[in-house]
């Protein structure tokens, strides 16, 4: 990893011009940062930590407006991408020029845009220790440090209120005001899992619903059908990169041992197939009813089988959260496919807010696998995310439940519910291929598990719109 | 010199054994009732003469007390859906059949219940006041216009041993035939058996004794 080395044209600053600067109202209250150096001390006297909030160390380097205070913004000069705070005409003083300006988002902002050569930036490899490990002189608040407390909120690096310790005069910094460098690794729980990965080709295989008729019936797991399928997967040739499910692998109770015993005989039949399997919720790994919603922000909460579904398929692809999105894209940058992976039935506003900003990102193909089809609408996340898909390109939705296969043209929908689960319809067992060709048109197939007779052939452009057979 | 051809597979005899039910059942409760756990279970319905699985899928499962037989049977189901005249085109429904002394007993089961109750007896054919007790669990919406693809629905049916004049037993055998007929979207009926022939019922359910005590 690379961390940013800063070199400051600014050798002081005056606290006073801080003030004069920021529009700090109250200069000279009581300091709530105590034994800093006296700038610092000045500017911690006007409000507190509010106003060091406020205060845009010269130079901070920046990637985003957030980055940044509030009404300041990210500007990129020749030198880097580094915070520009926020000004009225002509008070900026030591920080730079007050002038309209672009930040690296487009949002146009008064701002104190410093001289290009008054920051500059430069990179330095600190990944192994081959090259020297870079010093970030910003010390968090749980490490051990130079600046000094007193009183009974004290962190171990000297300051509080989540401060760090800023090496270079010892003072406290908010985090706001302190490069990436000196921020914690992000959680692993994030918002927003993604994977990317490149690819020569896009061949990819669907599979849906498998489950025996009648709960925890496990005796009756459909598991002859479901290792058929995924050796006739493959086997197919060209050989199929990876594949996605549809949702539905065990018919249980909730708390009962079965669940998570016939999702086992689903991964043991999985094996068959040597490609990565990207695998959606149905609603059967949450209660079973189409109704359901699970999650911690859910009505049916977090069911032991829920837990074992994102256990056993979902962190073992190493994600979290059963919503994600995977990319396949080509290794010459002719196209980039996205498959948005969605959980009706753990259903939520965070997940509502992450599928509009995924569906947003561009890309020549996006397929988004939910459990249940448009048609599906008591499912919780049926009806809000096809709100959200019905706003973005889509190449195809796959979905499931349904135990049967079908194509809906006019609505970009594949149902592939036939990988083992009770038959709704007149359809037989099977699972659909799916191939880019060389004019990017997509073609699927569908075929028998049995004879590999072939159900349908169709043929979708980028924008989901049908293409031709040839 | 050509190999024969293999000989082409026959279907199962559709015979069960049915346990007792030691405790009362609750068709309310449906398969969270662990009584239902224990049932004798058929095998899929199929087309007849056939071995494969008839599509869609029905399965059921049987249990007996001294009050009456109790059948559980499973359809998955794309689309549920029952017609106001009860006619067999297009609604969907199970036909149970039942020979109890010299008369075949008929009940034909929608996804609300019980439509129909008949008697037959050489030839002729009258209602049965049979005071069967049922209940349907249902996922899904029936008779929905809009589309929504369905999942099954389930019917939990007692039939009284004494509106079939049988006095039940341990060992006892009783003809059974059970058949359904479903409509799926976009395609015409299709119905599946267990234990149908043109000889009427031919399902052999054979009565389980109850748990014997362990011998000391």
């Amino acid at each position: 990893m690379a961390f940013p080395v800063f070199k400051s044209a600014f050798a002081a600053l005056g606290a006073c011009a801080l003030c004069l600067a920021f529009g700090l109202a109250a200069c000279g209250t009581t300091p709530k940062q105590p034994k800093l150096e006296p700038v610092d001390t000045i500017v911690a006297a006007t409000a507190g930590p509010d106003a060091l909030d406020r205060a845009t160390p010269p130079c901070l380097p920046c990637v985003v407006d957030n980055d940044c205070v509030e009404g300041g913004g990210c500007v990129t000069l020749a030198s880097g991408s580094f915070c520009a705070a926020p000004c009225s005409s002509g008070s900026c003083v030591d920080l730079g020029i007050c002038a309209t300006t672009s930040t690296v988002e487009g949002v146009v902002l008064q701002l104190c845009v410093p001289a290009a050569e008054a920051c500059t930036e430069t990179t330095e490899d600190a990944g192994n220790g081959d090259t020297g490990a870079v010093d970030c002189p910003w010390d968090p608040p749980t490490a051990t440090s130079c600046c000094v407390c007193t009183g009974a909120s004290c962190q171990p690096n000297g300051c509080y209120g989540g401060y760090f310790c800023e090496r270079a005069g010892c003072k406290c910094r908010a985090a706001n005001q302190v490069p990436a460098c000196a921020l914690p690794e992000p959680p692993t729980d994030t918002h927003g899992e993604s994977q990317t990965l490149a690819v020569a080709t896009l061949d990819f295989a669907i599979v849906g619903d498998t489950r025996p008729p009648i709960p925890n019936l496990t005796a009756k797991y459909p598991k002859p059908i479901i290792a058929k399928i995924w050796k006739e997967v493959a086997a197919e040739l060209p050989p199929v990169q990876f594949a996605v499910t549809t949702g539905d692998y065990v018919f249980a109770t909730p708390n009962s041992e079965q669940g998570p015993i016939q999702m086992d005989m689903y991964l043991a039949a999985q094996t068959g197939f040597p490609g990565t399997v990207w695998h959606a919720l149905g609603n059967h790994e949450c209660t079973s009813s189409t109704e359901s919603n699970c999650g911690p922000n859910g009505k049916d909460g977090i069911t032991p089988l829920y837990q074992a579904f994102l256990d056993k398929m979902v962190k073992s692809n190493g994600f979290i959260r059963p919503w994600h999105t995977v990319w396949y894209n080509a290794l010459d940058g002719a196209w980039s496919a996205k498959f948005v992976i969605i959980a009706a039935n753990a259903w939520d506003a965070e997940q509502e807010i992450w599928l509009a900003a995924e569906l947003a990102k561009p890309s020549t193909y996006t397929f988004v696998i939910r459990h249940e089809s448009s048609m599906a609408k008591t499912a919780p996340g049926v009806k809000p995310s096809q709100n959200i898909i019905n706003q973005h390109p889509l190449t195809l939705l796959i979905v499931g439940h349904a135990h049967t296969y079908e194509y809906f043209p006019a609505k970009r929908e594949v149902i592939v519910g036939n990988g083992g689960a009770p038959l709704t319809g007149w359809v037989n067992y099977g699972y659909v291929i799916a191939r880019r060709r060389a004019d990017g048109a997509m073609q699927f197939t569908a075929y028998d598990y049995m004879s590999h007779a072939v159900f349908q052939t169709f043929a979708v452009h980028p924008d989901g719109t049908p293409a031709a057979i040839p | 010199m050509p190999l024969a051809a293999p000989p082409k597979p026959q279907p199962l005899a559709a015979a069960l054994t049915v346990p007792f039910a030691a405790t009362a059942i609750d068709l309310q409760r449906h398969d969270e009732d662990s009584a239902w756990q224990k049932a004798g279970l058929t095998e899929p319905f199929t087309e007849p003469g056939a071995t494969e699985p008839a599509r869609p899928y029905s399965i059921a499962r049987a249990m007996w007390s001294e009050k009456g037989l109790y059948l559980s049977l499973y359809a998955a189901d794309e689309d549920i859906a029952t017609a106001s005249d009860a006619t067999r085109t297009t609604a969907d429904f199970f036909l149970v059949q039942i020979a109890g002394g010299d008369a075949v007993y008929e009940l034909d089961v929608g996804p609300k219940g019980v439509r129909r109750a008949e008697r037959s007896t050489g030839g002729s054919r009258r209602p049965w006041p049979v005071q069967a007790v049922w209940s349907v669990a249902v996922d899904g919406r029936i008779d929905d216009a809009t589309g929504e693809d369905d999942e099954e629905w389930v019917v939990f049916l007692m039939v009284p041993w004494a509106d079939l004049g049988v006095t039940p037993s341990a060992g006892q055998q009783v003809r059974v035939a059970l058949s359904r007929c479903d409509t799926p979207k976009s395609h015409g009926q299709r119905c599946g058996q267990w234990g149908q022939s043109a000889l009427g019922p031919q399902g052999v359910l054979t009565l389980a004794p109850a748990a014997t005590p362990t011998i000391r």
